[in-house]
């Protein structure tokens, strides 16, 4: 397998404060990674690194521009003053990929995203204040479909919606990851919804990688405290209905 | 509410324009004409809003006054935006020393007031309409850039210019598509409030003997004309204040009602 993404050794430091505090990752095609970890552990400034958004103080890091990220936000993330249609369509006028989409294709482009989540292509038409939560994260991962990358970043892409909203937005990426065959890297500190999607789980705090592995060994063996700590806090929703945590998913 | 303000704001500068064009084409009297004899009258058939203490027509000069008082406006709030509106976005964008050098330069040109600009460049180039507008549109730079640099930082901070970042999209598309678009409405009522601060400079400018000479038609310069007489024939000072305050007040309230209408948000939904 090649690998997509390697850091060694990386370090991020703003002022006196240590973001990251060496962390060595590969990441390969087909990879399906969870990264938790309690807040302010690293996660998002690693993602960041991988994204190519913040340049590390110290390390080593190769990376593979076909990436694209879903926010945790998407009130955030979509521009108030563009069309839905038009922010689906924005990846594909970057200098990269302008020549291969021109106006048409670009248009017909958004048209099919918009319906492989589950949008019809003439609400592509409205602006994003007149969609619901989960309908602007479908946008929001419509448009990180749009220019086909082999990486998808979802940083915590459903602890802004609705407990209803989340399975549903869960499952799609679930099924799009497998349809599409994307790479996946999510950041979460939800261990429930990193257990559904991902294979394998790096633990992060302060900076460090403390632990990773298969999500399975580590979800049921964890070999840190620091781990263990985390399952532990995990609220165990599924046993209000006598299944397990994120059982109400579809698999 | 929001329909009554661009209603009414439109009406006001509607005036104001239509006014300025039709004193180009035509006025009841020759307003920088002086006839001594017929000084001071009262409104009539003849002079609808009454003459001034050279005898000249009211009613010609307040409508002919609505020429400078457009231009310096405009012209001055365009000097001002064009060079503020791309220093505020490179302040707003930029690497952190070059924002910080942009606001170091704007305060040092905020700590200049628009009249004392006006006496140094009237200094140089004596006072006219020319000095009068140069000198405020330079003294408005900073408005326009601090405001354009405090939209682009908010907007900025937004994950949709981190989601343009992750694609590829240029600082230069960044800034079109993004964030001139999110601060437009921002900017639109700054021009407007800033062009009514203009029309009152201005008049406090050729007040002053800095901006427009006599004896072509200003407003300010027929308030400062008319404070003489101001218990005598209130109607003199009368008539140019509410010429400055409905342009003023016109201004602001369009800049209000096209901020509403420019918003998304605001619209309502189809």
């Amino acid at each position: 397998m090649t690998a997509l993404f390697t850091a060694s050794d990386l370090v991020v430091r703003f002022g006196r404060t240590t973001a990251l505090d060496g962390v060595t990752l590969a990441i390969s095609a087909g990879d399906r990674l969870g990264i938790v970890g309690e807040s302010g552990s690293g996660k998002t400034t690693l993602v960041r690194c991988l994204l190519g958004l913040q340049t590390p103080t110290a390390g080593a890091l190769t990376r593979t521009p076909d990436a694209q990220l879903v926010f945790q936000d998407p009130r955030s993330s979509l521009d108030p003053r563009m069309r839905v249609r038009d922010i689906v369509a924005e990846p594909l006028t970057s200098r990269r990929l302008r020549s291969q989409y021109p106006r048409a294709v670009r248009r017909a482009r958004a048209a099919e995203v918009l319906t492989q989540v589950g949008l019809r292509p003439d609400e592509g038409d409205r602006y994003p204040h007149e969609f619901s939560g989960g309908q602007r994260q479908r946008i929001a991962i419509a448009r990180a479909l749009a220019p086909r990358p082999t990486v998808l970043f979802a940083d915590e892409p459903v602890s802004a919606l609705d407990v209803s909203v989340r399975a549903q937005v869960l499952n799609l990426l679930t099924d799009l990851v497998d349809t599409e065959q994307l790479t996946l890297v999510l950041v979460s500190h939800d261990l429930a919804v990193v257990r559904h999607l991902c294979e394998r789980v790096v633990v992060m705090r302060t900076g460090r990688i403390v632990e990773q592995g298969p999500t399975e060994q580590v979800y049921g063996h964890p070999r840190e405290d620091y781990t263990r700590e985390l399952l532990a806090a995990v609220p165990t929703l599924g046993s209000l209905d006598g299944r397990g945590p994120a059982d109400g998913l579809r698999r | 509410m929001r329909r009554a303000s661009l209603v009414i704001g439109t009406t006001l500068v509607a005036l104001t324009v239509l006014s300025g064009l039709l004193s180009l084409v035509w006025t009841p009297f020759d307003p920088v004409g002086v006839d001594p004899r017929s000084a001071l009258q009262a409104p009539s058939g003849a002079h609808w809003l009454g003459t001034d203490q050279l005898g000249s027509d009211v009613f010609s000069r307040l409508i002919s006054g609505a020429q400078i008082c457009l231009v310096v406006g405009l012209v001055s709030v365009g000097i001002a935006a064009v060079v503020g509106i791309p220093l505020g976005v490179l302040s707003g964008m930029g690497p952190d020393w070059l924002s910080r050098l942009v606001v170091r330069v704007t305060d040092v040109l905020y700590a200049f007031p628009a009249v004392l600009l006006a006496i140094l460049l009237a200094a140089v180039l004596g006072g006219s309409t020319v000095t009068g507008l140069v000198a405020i549109g330079v003294a408005t730079i900073p408005v326009f850039t601090r405001v354009t640099r405090a939209g682009a930082l908010q907007v900025m901070s937004q994950d949709h210019i981190t989601a343009a970042r992750v694609a590829g999209i240029g600082w230069f598309t960044i800034a079109r598509r993004h964030v001139l678009p999110n601060i437009a409405p921002l900017l639109g009522v700054q021009a407007s409030v800033s062009f009514a601060m203009a029309v009152l400079a201005e008049a406090a400018l050729s007040y002053l003997g800095l901006g427009t000479q006599p004896p072509t038609p200003t407003w300010g310069r027929m308030l400062y004309d008319a404070r003489v007489l101001l218990f005598s024939h209130p109607g003199l000072a009368l008539w140019p204040a509410a010429a400055i305050a409905a342009a003023v007040l016109g201004f602001n309230l369009l800049g209000d009602g096209l901020r509403d209408l420019l918003d998304p948000r605001l619209r309502e939904v189809r």
